[in-house]
């Protein structure tokens, strides 16, 4: 019968560990931990296994500093620039998992916050973001559609920005796009 | 076999003959998990991490046929101080010293290097998205830099306009969250 693991790491401690924020020897005690204790190990397999994926997991709305990070990791992208109002048709690299769509042109000076939400174009609502982050200058927001979200949403897709001042919102701009890969109705 | 010891497994690759291949996958199975997480939280990508992990693999395989761990009883603590060198090696030389860790490895153990599965199976990246997307907005940017971005706390706190205790507690709170989410899209542990 196996023993039970008397070493009481706590979720909070196999969190900081992975971000880096445990001071050199609590990190290195940690470390000792998961190769000589089986639940230790089993322990940091979990949480170990949440990092991983956040490592490799692009968000639906990217600030412009992820999209130049995704750039400099070489990820194989399509990029479709669109102006309010526009309507297009758009694909996926082959071989790639990414198509972004760069949604500029909306007045975004002055805002508290941004908003983004997602419809059919008949007007049937799809979703909806908030407080994304956005390009107050280029008045941008950027969209990382993604292959396997043909599973969850229709081929054509309406996205509306809504600028927030205070209280208030108000949509500024809207562009649709029909995903020429999904499948999708 | 799962009920064995590590020093027993050990001896039992080092025996040869029947029960070595089954010994020697399953000290993969309980090391090379542990090996990719010391290369995730040093070496910050997963690729990185499971090329660390195979060479980790690799190197204790061969050492343990050849009779060149000392202590069977301690291999545990073998493959952390191999994972420790093959860190620092890959740091500081790269590509270089890739392939000088496989020239160390006397005999290839290729087929004997299976990764396991990931805690919640192959689509994980994929929930994991889906997840990270229904959280609230400060959580997702946090995650994201501390994880995707590899930033600090102290930078994040600087980029936020938080106190960096603030950081950690959302972080926390955010992880946990992703845990819960993951676990109810199936979990098949």
């Amino acid at each position: 019968m196996t023993a039970p693991c008397t070493h009481a790491v706590t979720a909070e401690s196999w969190i900081d560990f992975f971000a880096g924020d445990l001071e050199e020897e609590s990190s290195q005690r940690l470390e000792q931990l998961m190769f000589e204790c089986a639940q230790c190990a089993a322990d940091a397999e979990r949480w170990g296994a949440i990092v991983g994926a956040a490592t490799l997991a692009i968000p639906p709305v990217i600030s412009s500093e992820t999209f130049r990070t995704l750039q400099g990791r070489g990820e194989l992208m399509t990029e479709n620039v669109m102006q309010p109002g526009d309507d297009r048709r758009a694909s996926f690299p082959e071989g790639g998992r990414l198509l972004i769509h760069r949604l500029q042109g909306a007045a975004l000076e002055g805002v508290d916050r941004v908003n983004l939400t997602l419809s059919t174009p008949s007007g049937s609502p799809l979703g909806r973001f908030e407080d994304v982050p956005f390009d107050r200058e280029c008045g941008e927001v950027i969209v990382a559609c993604q292959r396997h979200f043909g599973e969850s949403f229709p081929r054509e897709i309406v996205f509306e920005i809504e600028r927030c001042v205070a209280d208030q919102a108000e949509v500024v701009a809207a562009y649709t796009v029909d995903h020429v890969d999904w499948a999708g109705a | 076999m799962q009920d064995s010891d590590n020093a027993e497994l050990a001896s039992r690759v080092q025996a040869g003959g029947a029960l070595a291949a089954a010994a020697e996958a399953e000290l993969c199975r309980r090391f090379w998990q542990r090996a990719r997480l010391y290369g995730l939280r040093h070496l910050r990508g997963v690729t990185e991490a499971e090329d660390l992990a195979q060479q980790v693999m690799e190197v204790t395989l061969s050492a343990v046929r050849s009779g060149r761990v000392d202590d069977l009883a301690l291999l545990d603590r073998y493959v952390l101080g191999v994972c420790r060198n093959v860190a620092h090696s890959l740091r500081r030389s790269g590509e270089r010293t890739r392939r000088a860790v496989q020239r160390l490895a006397l005999e290839p153990t290729l087929d004997a290097v299976q990764p396991p599965e990931p805690p919640w199976g192959a689509h994980s990246v994929e929930r994991l998205t889906l997840c990270l997307s229904a959280l609230p907005a400060r959580e997702q940017r946090i995650v994201q830099l501390s994880f995707y971005e590899w930033k600090s706390t102290g930078e994040i706190a600087e980029l936020l306009g938080v106190a960096s205790g603030n950081v950690r507690v959302i972080r926390h709170r955010a992880l946990r969250r992703l845990r819960t989410c993951m676990d109810l899209n199936g979990d098949p542990r």
